[in-house]
C-alpha cells in the first residue's frame, strides 16, 4: 500500500513537472513556478514515503530478529550448547589433571632413582678414593693424583661405568 | 480509443489476479491455519524437548563431576601406593647389597655395585612394562635375580661354599648381557 502512494506521488510529481515544462514552452507568466514547486514537493514527498518504509521495514525485522533470539527454541537450543561445552570442558580438564599427576608421579619416582643412584655411587667412589689411598706407597704421586681426580671428576658426572672401570683400572694397576 | 482499451485491460488482469489471491485465500485458509498451529505446536514441542535435553546433560554433568573426582582421587591413591612400592623395593635393594656385602667381607665395592645396578635395571623394566604379560616376565627376572643373590649369601654364611664372590649371581648377571 505505502509503495502504491509512493509511486502513485512519484508518477504525479513527473507529470506536474511535464505540465510545468509545457507551460513555460507557451511562456505563461507565474503558473510554471509555482508548478515546478508543487511537483519538487511531490517529489520530495514520495522519496519521503519510500524512506519512511524503508525504516519501518527495518524496524520489523529487528523486532523479529530480537524475538527469535529470545524465543523459547533459541533460549533452548543456546543452553544445550552451552551444557555440552562445559561437558566438553570438563572432560579436558580430567583428562589434563590426569597428565599432571601422572607427570609429578614419574618425576617423583626419578627423584628417587637418582638419589639412590646419587647413594651408590658416592659408596662406590668412596670405596676407590680407600683403594688409591691403601695403594698410596705403591703408585707415584702424579699417577695416584691423576687417578683421584678422574674418580672425583666420574663421580661429580654421576658416571657409573667409567667409574667401575676405573676400579678395575686400579685392580689391574695393583696386581 | 485502443489506449482506454488498454488501460480497461490492465485494470480488468489486476482485478481478476486480486480475484484469484481472494479466492487462493479462501480455498487454503484451513490449511493456513492448520499450518500455524503445527508450527507453534512444533516449535513447544521442540523447545520441551530442548528442555528436557539441557536438563538430562545437566545430570550428565553432575555426574561425570563426580566421576572425575572419584577416578582423579583414585589414581592418586595408586600413584602414591605405586612410589611407596617402587620406595620398598628400592630399600629391599639396598638391603640385599647390605646382605651380599656381610657374606662376603672381601666382595669389592663395584662387584656390589654391579650387582645392586643390574637389580635395579630389572627393577625399572619392570616399572615400565606397558602390558601385564612383560610385567609378569620383568617381576619373574627380579625374582629370580634376587634368588639367587639370597641364595649366594646364605650359602657363603653357611659355609658351603668357599668362594670369595657370588659366581652364580654373577654368571647370570653375564648371562643376561649376552642375551
Amino acid at each position: 500500500m505505502i509503495i502504491r502512494i509512493a509511486l502513485l506521488l512519484l508518477i504525479c510529481a513527473f507529470a506536474v513537472l511535464g505540465l510545468a515544462d509545457i507551460l513555460k514552452g507557451l511562456a505563461s507568466p507565474y503558473l510554471p513556478e509555482f508548478i515546478t514547486q508543487l511537483g519538487l514537493g511531490l517529489l520530495f514527498c514520495a522519496f519521503a514515503v519510500l524512506l519512511i518504509m524503508g525504516l519501518l521495514v527495518i524496524s520489523k525485522q529487528i523486532v523479529q530478529t530480537i524475538s527469535t533470539y529470545f524465543s523459547n527454541t533459541q533460549r533452548g537450543q543456546r543452553r544445550v550448547l552451552f551444557i555440552q561445552t562445559k561437558q566438553a570442558e570438563l572432560k579436558q580438564l580430567f583428562y589434563c589433571r590426569a597428565l599432571r599427576i601422572h607427570y609429578l608421579h614419574e618425576l617423583t619416582k626419578q627423584q628417587l632413582l637418582r638419589r639412590n643412584d646419587r647413594q651408590h655411587l658416592a659408596a662406590l667412589s668412596k670405596a676407590i678414593d680407600q683403594d688409591l689411598k691403601a695403594l698410596k706407597n705403591r703408585l707415584s704421586t702424579s699417577t695416584l693424583k691423576q687417578l683421584q681426580q678422574e674418580n672425583r671428576c666420574y663421580h661429580q658426572q654421576q658416571d657409573s661405568a667409567a667409574l667401575l672401570q676405573l676400579q678395575q683400572k686400579i685392580t689391574t694397576l695393583t696386581s | 480509443m485502443s489506449i482506454k482499451n488498454w488501460l480497461l485491460k490492465a485494470v480488468d488482469l489486476l482485478h481478476s489476479i486480486k480475484d484469484e489471491k481472494l479466492r487462493w485465500q479462501i480455498d487454503n485458509q484451513d490449511r493456513q491455519l492448520q499450518l500455524k498451529q503445527a508450527r507453534i505446536l512444533a516449535e513447544n514441542q521442540l523447545a520441551d524437548e530442548l528442555k528436557k535435553k539441557s536438563v538430562q546433560l545437566e545430570h550428565d554433568i553432575s555426574l561425570l563431576h563426580t566421576q572425575n573426582a572419584t577416578e582423579l582421587a583414585m589414581l592418586k591413591i595408586k600413584c602414591k601406593q605405586d612410589i611407596k612400592d617402587y620406595q620398598q623395593y628400592l630399600a629391599a635393594l639396598d638391603k640385599l647389597k647390605d646382605s651380599i656385602k656381610n657374606s662376603y667381607t672381601q666382595l669389592p665395592e663395584a662387584v656390589a655395585f654391579t650387582i645392586h645396578h643390574h637389580a635395579k635395571q630389572l627393577l625399572n623394566q619392570l616399572w615400565e612394562a606397558e602390558n601385564f604379560e612383560d610385567k609378569m616376565r620383568h617381576e619373574m627376572q627380579l625374582i629370580q635375580f634376587m634368588t639367587t643373590v639370597h641364595e649366594d649369601a646364605s650359602a657363603t654364611l653357611q659355609g658351603k661354599t668357599q668362594d670369595k664372590l657370588p659366581e652364580k649371581t654373577l654368571a647370570l648377571i653375564s648371562n643376561r648381557r649376552l642375551v
